[in-house]
Order: C-alpha cells, then structure tokens, then sequence
C-alpha cells in the first residue's frame, strides 16, 4: 500500500464509533491495539497507569491531557523506549510488550518524538531514504555491490514525493541539521510516513509548526489514515484535535480519564477539572482562530490550550 | 642546514611502511568512530591481535596463508569479546571499557605465563621469512629503488606495496559500504541511535558489524607492521592508538580519503620536523641552549602544536566538511 499517492479519495472508510461507550477502557469494534494493566514508575513516582485501552484501527485517535500527565511514557511504553514495569500491549493481536524497540518499529509501529530526532549530518533525502523498509542493501553482505540500487531509485522517487506534500522538496540535498524546528518536525513525520507503519504514533505533530502548514498537516494526517494507516496522536492543540480526530482518549496523572468524541471528552467535568481553568477542550474555537492564537508570542497569558503549545515550543528549543 | 635532504627524507617517510599502516588502521578506525560515532580507544588491541595472530602460527612452521587467516580470526574474536559487552553499555562506557580491553590484551601477551606461547616481553622475532619469500624485488645490500634519496631498500618495498594496495581496496570497500543502504544506516546510527531505532535499525548489530569490520583493518595494519619489524607487546600500548586518532583527525574524520591523507601528512610533518630540528640544533642556531639529544621531545612538542592549530583553524580536518562541523548535535 503506498501513501505516497496525492489524491486519496475523501470517501475513507469512516470507522463506526457511534455505537462504543464513551468511558475509560470502551472496547472497539476492531482495535489494532490493546493495551492491559501498563504500568510505569520512575521511583516512587507512577508516570503511567493505563488499566485497559483500545486503539481502533483506521481511526485517528487523539491522546490529551495535561502537562506531565504520561501521553508520551504511554508513547514510550508502547514503542519500547521504556520498559514497563508491568502489564501487556497486543498489537494485531501479538504481545509486543516483551520485543526491543526496533522490532517493534519493524512490526508496524512507528512513532515520532516530542523532542524531534533529526539525523544533523545525514542529508533530507538520506534522512527519508533511511526509513523505507525492508531495504536491500541494509544488509552488510549485499550492501556491496550494485543490486541495492534499483530499489534505492524508487524509494528516492516516492521520498520526493512525500518532500514535496510536506513543502520540504527544496530542502531535499541540505543537511537535516540546518533545518529550521519546525521543518524538522514535519521532517520526522514525513520520515515516518516513509516506513509504510500500519499504526503511526505523532507526539505533538503541530508544536512549532505555523498554522497555514499547520492546517495543511492535518489534511495529511486525514490522507494517511484514508489511505489505511491508524493514526494515534498527541495534541495541546484542541481545535486540531476536534477538526481531525475520530476519537479522544484524555488522559492525567498517568490515567486514562475519559474516552469518547471530542464533544463527549469536551463536556466531561473530570476531563475539565485535569485542565487548569477547566475552560480548554471545549472546542467551541474554530481551528483558524485559535491557531492564530497560539502564533502570538508566548509571554502573554493566554488560555490553557495555547499555554501548554507554547510551553512545549519552549521546551523544544533548550 | 640541507633543505632538500630533509624534504626527501620527510617524504620517504611518509609513503614508508609505518604511515601506510597507519593509514590502514586508521580506515578502520574512521569506519568505527568517523562513520559509526564508536568512540573505540582500544584500536591498537586489533593491531596486537592481527600480528600475534599471524606470529604465533608462523612461529609453529603453519603456511602463510594459515597464518594469515589465524590473524584475522583473532582480530574478530577480540572485536566480539570487547564489543558484545561494550556496545551494550552507553557510549561513553565503550570508550572505557576499550582502553581497559586494550591494557588488559597488551598485559597478557607479555605475561610471565603467556610466555610459552607469546614469548612474553621478549616479543617473537624472526617469524616473517615465508612473507618475504614472495617479495618480487631485488633484496642485495646495495639494492635501492627509486629515484635518488626518494629511494627504498627491496624488502621494506614489499611490504609498502602490500599495505598500499590493501590501503587502496581498503578505501573502496569503505567507500562502496558507506553509499550503500548500510552505511546510511550507520550513520544514523551515529547521528541519533533512538532515531534509529524507531525506524527499525538494529543498532546493537550495526555497531557490532562496523566495529568488527573496523577492527580487521587494525589487524591487517598489524600484521604488516610485524612483518616489518618484529612483534613486542610494548608496541601496543594505549597511547598508539591515539596516534591512529590524530592521523584520522588530520584527514578529516568520516570522510573516505581522510586515513591516507592524514597517515601520509602525519609522518610527512613528523619526519620533516625531526629533520629541522635536528639540523638547527647541529647548525648552532639556539648556540649552547639545546643538544641534539634534546631534538625528540622538541619534534613532538611541536607536532603537538602543529595538530593543535589544525582543531583551531580546520576542525573538520583536511577533507571534512566545514558544514558538518557546525552542525550541533542538540
Ligand atoms: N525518565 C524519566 N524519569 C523520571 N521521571 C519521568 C521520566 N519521564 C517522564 N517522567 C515523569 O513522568 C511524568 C509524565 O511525563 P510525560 O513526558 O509522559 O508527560 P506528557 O503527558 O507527555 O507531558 P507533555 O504534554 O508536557 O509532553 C512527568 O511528570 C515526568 O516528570
Ligand atoms: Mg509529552
């Protein structure tokens, strides 16, 4: 299946949600991933402490929640860049929570990071070549010689193509380290996108990236799980969360709070109350206006929504 | 003071039997730590493998080619027991754990008990004769070739053509590897190994490949090297591995032609050095201030200053790229 095709037909295959109970650990009618009982302390301190979660498949679920509150040790859990200390996470149906973090990556699970991991010294291209799987040449033995070659073309072809959705393609021969912070980002998500995953993890996909891009990115995001990859991601952003999401898990202090549609999530008083001000996922804003918003400077005290952006702008650039 | 004469000599030094071996070992080192980010101090444990590995045997009356192969196995095999537990650890823990690995290889080759087999701290000598059986050249005692001064005796000859030839194979297999779908992988591997990993790399495997691979270059380098002159555990100290470092540094770290640029600058700046110093010291230019017994510590010292203004004013060596260099990690 190739993402790599600009005009994905609008018609996706809209998951039915409507019948799923919007409370903590709702089954789905087809999850792709289950999660059971993770948990993970860092001391005394329970970072994450997910009881029972579902991911649907083909959907695009979005995980929300406070500052601190685990969304990205649940990233870390899942992917196996931490180890849990208990509790089991089934992917298609196979335990994954026992394989190292890059067979899990080989199984279908890629994710980004909050803090985006741009390869500095490898160029843009190189940077996106280096995702597509199953390469030939990446073994030691065939990596001499010429066969790799015709393979490495059409990857280069689709990289290109995947550049350019992501106004990237002029960028393609510099060095990922001269990348600006937001281009970096949509670097990791296009570098992603280039591993063909059947389930795509973003941590906070739109933090420092402008809001025309911005916009343009959630267009992707729809492509992308148009096109049969399950999407689960992390956002501050609510607007975005509304325009995009199928589903919204809330999650605070390492618990999954509450699950169901944005508008059951935004009117939850437990999910209001985790929120200082208790005033963000209301989602009344449209998403033109609060991305604005949060392209104001970040001194000024604005909402919790666009404070917690901000605050993770910040956090990006030390 | 002869200008010239110490231009020549400084020149047939630096394409002499040591710098080649330098230049290979050091295209070993630069795929460790230049492509692969292995911070790898115990390069010269390799070296030490590759020549025991092909004394020993040769010492026993075993065929050449045996002899040959016995090096190369032993240089894999001390590459599998320093990295198996060493790549694990942090990065920073592997360049520990490898001075350590290298100080303890060199301790027990010369070791009262290894003596039987190792000849402890006298070294093996007179080991090389089935080498030097295959050498082309013309061996008499007045046999030069070259022209002029510019010239080298038969036997040190063959091993210069040897090691040059594996310097030049050397340089394509590194070159092949790093264009390939590995390479790109290694170098992620250095840019960023949590990146990696979330592509699917086995980072663990890809540091064990490269840092293997690196380490059969030492030991051909050392091999050469024993051929050349003999074989004594004191050669291999930790401190030679630095100087393959400062050769690869010279040329550019990461970079294809960086080892045989810095190996032949290196000994090029070393003997040149040497020379001047020598003769103003014989010239009476500092009068009664300096003996000639004082010219080694001074060339060092100003080789030391020569490789200092090199990080000052080029960091990225002869052939890096000034680009990369200002690419921070952050
Ligand atoms: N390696 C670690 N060691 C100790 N504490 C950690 C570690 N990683 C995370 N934590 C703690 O776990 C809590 C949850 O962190 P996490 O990064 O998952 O939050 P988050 O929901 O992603 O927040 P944000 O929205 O700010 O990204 C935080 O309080 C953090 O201090
Ligand atoms: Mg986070």
């Amino acid at each position: 299946m190739t993402r790599s095709s600009v005009a994905v037909p609008d018609s996706s295959p809209a998951p039915d949600l409507s019948s799923v109970a919007s409370a903590p650990g709702a089954s789905k009618p087809d999850p792709i991933l289950c999660v059971k009982q993770f948990r993970k302390s860092f001391g005394a301190f329970t970072a994450a402490d997910v009881d029972y979660l579902e991911i649907q498949r083909h959907a695009i679920t979005a995980l929300i929640g406070p500052n601190g509150a685990g969304k990205t040790t649940l990233f870390n859990l899942i992917t196996g860049f931490e180890t849990a200390d208990q509790g089991s996470c089934l992917f298609n149906e196979h335990e994954i929570s026992n394989l190292r973090n890059w067979q899990i990556a080989r199984k279908g699970i890629v994710r980004t990071f909050q803090h985006t991991r741009a390869l500095t010294k490898l160029t843009v291209l190189e940077n996106m070549l280096l995702a597509a799987p199953r390469q030939y040449g990446e073994k030691l033995l065939r990596s001499c010689g010429w066969k790799w070659r015709g393979q490495d073309a059409s990857n280069t072809g689709k990289a290109m193509d995947l550049l350019d959705r992501f106004s990237l393609a002029h960028m393609a021969d510099e060095y990922a380290g001269t990348l600006s912070g937001g281009q970096r980002k949509l670097l990791e998500m296009a570098r992603a996108l280039m591993a063909e995953p059947e389930l795509i993890m973003l941590d906070e996909p739109l933090a420092g990236v402008n809001p025309v891009l911005g916009e343009a990115i959630l267009e992707h995001i729809k492509d992308v799980c148009a096109g049969g990859t399950t999407v689960l991601f992390v956002e501050h952003d609510m607007p975005a969360v509304q325009a995009i999401s199928d589903w919204v898990v809330c999650m605070a202090e390492g618990i999954v709070i509450a699950e169901g549609t944005h508008a059951e999530v935004g009117q939850n008083p437990l999910v209001l109350e985790a929120y200082l001000g208790g005033s963000v996922p209301r989602g009344t804003v449209s998403v033109s206006d609060s991305e604005s918003e949060s392209q104001t400077s970040a001194e000024e005290p604005e909402p919790a929504a666009s404070q917690a952006t901000s605050g993770n702008q910040k956090q990006q650039e030390s | 003071m002869n200008w010239g004469e110490i231009t020549v000599d400084a020149l047939r030094t630096s394409f002499g039997v040591t710098a080649a071996a330098y230049a290979l070992a050091a295209i070993g080192l630069n795929l460790q730590f230049g492509f692969t980010g292995l911070m790898n101090f115990g390069h010269i444990a390799s070296l030490a493998a590759g020549a025991y590995g092909v004394a020993i045997p040769l010492e026993e009356g075993a065929p050449l080619w045996l002899a040959l192969l016995c090096g190369l196995a032993a240089s894999i095999v001390v590459s599998l027991f320093l990295g198996l537990p060493a790549l694990r650890l942090r990065l920073d823990y592997l360049a520990i754990a490898t001075i350590a690995g290298g100080e303890i290889l060199r301790l027990i080759l010369r070791s009262r008990w290894a003596e039987p087999v190792t000849q402890g701290v006298y070294g093996i000598q007179q080991f090389s004769d089935s080498f030097f059986d295959l050498n082309p050249y013309p061996t008499g005692p007045t046999d030069r070739i070259g022209i002029g001064d510019f010239s080298y005796d038969g036997r040190s000859l063959w091993v210069m053509t040897v090691c040059w030839s594996l310097v030049i194979i050397g340089t394509l297999v590194v070159w092949m590897l790093i264009k390939s779908p590995w390479g790109r992988a290694i170098k992620a591997v250095r840019e960023d190994e949590y990146a990696a990993r979330s592509l699917g790399k086995n980072v663990f495997f890809l540091r064990m490949q490269s840092f293997t691979i690196g380490g059969v270059f030492g030991a051909l380098a050392g091999m050469l090297l024993a051929f050349d002159r003999n074989v004594n555990p004191d050669f291999y100290l930790v401190v030679f591995t630095f100087l393959i470092y400062a050769v690869m540094l010279l040329g550019g770290a990461g970079t294809i032609l960086g080892p045989i640029v810095g190996a032949i600058l290196y000994w090029f700046m070393f003997e040149w050095l040497d020379g001047f110093v020598l003769s103003s010291i014989q010239d009476g230019w500092y009068g009664e201030a300096l003996e000639e017994s004082d010219a080694g510590p001074i060339r060092f010292v100003l080789l030391g200053l020569g490789l200092v203004l090199l990080i000052v004013f080029r960091p990225q060596g002869i052939f890096g790229k000034k680009e990369e260099v200002l690419l921070s990690d952050s």
